[in-house]
């Protein structure tokens, strides 16, 4: 139904396109309105198969999977490295950041769209909030770790700690809601 | 954070064997930060706006600041910060923006003879209050485009490679410079030689019936890197030129649906189809798209908005990073009211009346066209913000019904100009924002550095004006601004009643239908019927590469080479058409 209702958008655009390309001033819209209804009806069957695709169960629950796991780990990771932070020299942080987060963010950011539907847009945007600075404050970590200032290092590991315990928080919350 | 006391400073070490070390806190908004960008973005946006005057063409001065921000902090006062680099680059492109803004409205006025109803004053306190809006309008977009939908801004990826490079390796400073320099030394070649194009179907034998394919890719290494740095984002981008060159007008052709010209030959030039038949509708596209798109995204900027009212109630960490989204309430009411005191005061015909609907039309546009470009700008590094400043200006013109011509023009120009200011700001502000995301700089900072620097781009560009203006004359064979004399010829188009109003609508409808399909496609694909199709060509092959790229060799490779050489070549053109530009205009006086 999906791939119906895109060929009906898609085919509807393709049509009005063309109409449109006419005149260089006129459009004719006996032909132009009834090709757009059909664009309109093509737009809601596909709204509806989409929203059905995107709340089926298995897709959920294994996009939920990749979340949850990439969320602890980039936790569980943080929490080692927030207490081992002093021992890390400065200039080889940014190396850590590399190695122990890059892939479990980007496959967070990858899957992020179920959380609309899991949760609702306003946990989703919560979550998101949270995440984003969390990620931000290990990319000033990096910044820091570059130009060689310590104490930035060593606070903002423990601020994208906290970061990321409030994403968790947030996502607990949506989870039992 | 902890305060370091003098006594434990002496205890601690002062460098390892990889660098210096230093204690206390990372500089980010500092006074050198400031005044570099001060010092850079004036030099940018003099250069680029005389630039534009001269030779018609505007320049991102994004890229160009990092890297002179990058030379003077790090190379000359011995600065060591990444995220002071990034708001000197801000400072000096928020002074920049106005370049592109007020270049190609202002001029117009001029060019139309009216230069003496301008009143300079309101039109740079205008542009100064409307930089201002278009800042405070990005607050809750930067967390709905940036956190949460993650555009990619090809752009702002460029610049943030630039100012990491120093911790990034030496592997990966090698292929940024290495790229820079020979996309540099090809621009310059074929600057030289007068190489704009690379005429493939000609090299194909194409015959001139079928000249509409347009087989001609855009001589741009530096479009080729943005490609490549978009990725798929930018996919939709390259199917709306294929629609228009490769669907429609073959179509056009196989019914005979051609348009002709005063001979009665059809018409087959590609850019005089894309002029007269896909541009209006791609102007639409733009429109309705973002309309749509607005609708379908409001739920989430309204979550956006209530995320960020709620961290502000706890004060949390996050909310300190932020501008207070109260800021949001005052510049809707702000916008309002100053858009309706420079309507109500730049033409004696105006009137309380129709002051308040031309200010309340200019606060939803520099509404809408902030989404519009922040968007397009987001996903394929190409902004419309002239065909967004047409669509401004006449919309305010139509508003004007019943004036006078001169009164007419001079408050729709007037009014244009501050929302097209406001439009460039947000949208220079966005990349930049995407750039400090990906440096970890502190957006309130970077929203602070751009209202330190937005003030003066005006006051710097106005005054240029009216010192070329009364030097060479604006219009004339010395100083042709040919931007100003586009938008003078569409201003006199339209007090004519020429505006392809029926196109807008038809190109609104099919945007919003893309948008609802997908949200930006409207706007993206509207911006591929919008824009040359030699550009999308070039963009293709950057795209195409990225996708093989990421499936030969695997995205780490794409993330770790490939973007740095896709920023190198972005670079490396920018500079050499700055230098070209000062060259050619050397040369000329």
């Amino acid at each position: 139904m999906i791939n119906l209702a895109k060929f009906i958008v898609i085919a509807s655009f393709l049509a009005g396109a063309f109409l449109a390309s006419l005149d260089e001033e006129t459009i004719n819209w006996t032909y132009f309105i009834p090709v757009m209804i059909a664009g309109v009806v093509g737009i809601f069957l596909l709204k509806s198969s989409e929203k059905a695709a995107a709340q089926d169960d298995s897709l959920l629950a294994s996009d939920k999977q990749i979340l949850e796991t990439s969320l602890n780990n980039i936790l569980a990771n943080l929490r080692d490295l927030d207490g081992r932070k002093d021992k890390v020299p400065t200039y080889d942080m940014r190396f850590e950041i590399d190695r122990m987060f890059r892939e479990d963010l980007n496959n967070f950011a990858d899957s992020r769209e179920s959380m609309k539907h899991l949760f609702g847009l306003m946990a989703y945007a919560d979550i998101m909030s949270s995440f984003a600075a969390g990620e931000r404050y290990l990319n000033r970590v990096w910044s820091a770790s570059t130009d060689g200032y310590v104490d930035e290092v060593l606070a903002y590991v423990s601020k994208a700690h906290s970061q990321f315990e409030h994403a968790l928080e947030e996502w607990n919350k949506a989870e039992s809601a | 954070m902890s305060e370091t006391t003098s006594d434990q400073l002496a205890d601690k070490p002062k460098s390892t064997s990889d660098g210096p070390l230093s204690y206390g806190p990372y500089p980010e908004l500092s006074k050198y930060a400031i005044f570099v960008g001060y010092f850079l973005g004036v030099i940018i946006a003099i250069s680029i706006g005389y630039a534009s005057l001269k030779l018609g063409f505007s320049i991102e001065g994004s890229e160009l600041a990092a890297i002179l921000g990058f030379g003077i902090l790090r190379g000359i006062l011995r600065r060591r910060s990444i995220i002071e680099n990034n708001v000197t680059q801000t400072v000096a492109s928020a002074v920049n923006g106005a370049s592109s803004g007020l270049m190609f409205s202002v001029p117009a006025i001029f060019i139309l003879g009216y230069g003496q109803e301008l009143n300079p004053y309101i039109v740079t306190f205008g542009a100064i209050a409307g930089a201002f809006l278009g800042i405070a309008f990005i607050i809750p977009l930067r967390k709905q485009m940036i956190d949460f939908e993650r555009l990619t801004y090809p752009g702002g990826v460029a610049v943030a490679t630039i100012l990491k490079s120093p911790g990034a390796g030496i592997e990966k400073a090698k292929l940024l410079v290495g790229a820079m320099i020979f996309s540099g030394v090809i621009h310059v070649l074929a600057l030289a030689n007068g190489v704009h194009d690379l005429h493939v179907g000609d090299w194909l034998s194409i015959p001139e019936d079928y000249a509409y394919l347009n087989l001609m890719f855009y001589a741009s290494l530096m479009t080729v890197g943005v490609g490549f740095i978009a990725g798929r984002g930018g996919f939709a981008f390259i199917v709306g030129g294929f629609v228009c060159y490769f669907f429609l007008a073959p179509m056009l052709d196989l019914t005979g649906m051609l348009p002709l010209d005063a001979a009665g030959n059809e018409i087959t030039d590609a850019n005089a189809l894309r002029l007269t038949l896909f541009r209006p509708t791609g102007i639409g596209m733009l429109i309705g798209g973002a309309v749509i798109g607005v609708v379908f995204a409001l739920p989430l900027i309204r979550s956006a908005i209530k995320s960020m009212q709620n961290s502000a109630k706890v004060e949390s960490a996050l909310s300190r990073d932020e501008m207070p989204i109260k800021l949001l309430y005052f510049a809707v009411a702000g916008a309002a009211i100053l858009l309706m005191i420079m309507a109500w005061t730049s033409a004696e015909q105006v009137g309380i009346g129709r002051g308040i609907a031309m200010g309340l039309l200019g606060t939803l546009w520099i509404w809408m066209s902030g989404i519009i470009l922040s968007e397009a700008i987001g996903r394929t590094n190409w902004s419309p913000l002239s065909g967004m400043t047409l669509v401004a200006v006449t919309i305010l013109i139509m508003l004007t019904s019943g004036m006078d011509t001169t009164g007419a023009i001079v408050a729709a120009v007037t009014v244009g100009a501050a929302t097209c200011v406001a439009m460039s700001q947000a949208t220079d502000l966005m990349l930049d924002m995407k750039t400090g995301y990906l440096v970890g700089a502190t957006p309130r900072m970077q929203q602070l550095g751009q209202f330190a620097g937005a003030w003066l781009g005006p006051i710097v560009i106005i005054i240029l004006i009216y010192v070329l203006h009364s030097a060479f004359g604006l219009g004339s064979d010395e100083l042709p601004a040919p931007q100003g004399q586009a938008l003078a010829s569409m201003v006199q188009g339209i007090t004519g009643g020429d505006v392809p109003t029926e196109k807008y609508t038809a190109g609104a409808l099919l945007g919003g239908l893309l948008s609802a399909m997908m949200g930006g496609l409207g706007i993206t694909v509207g911006l591929g019927f919008y824009l040359p199709f030699n550009i999308v060509l070039t963009y293709s092959l950057g795209t195409l590469l990225r996708e093989v790229v990421d499936r030969k060799k695997g995205t780490h490779w794409s993330d770790n080479k490939g973007i740095p050489i896709a920023a190198g070549l972005i670079v490396g053109e920018a500079l050499v058409g700055v230098g070209y530009a000062v060259v050619k205009i050397a040369t000329a006086a």
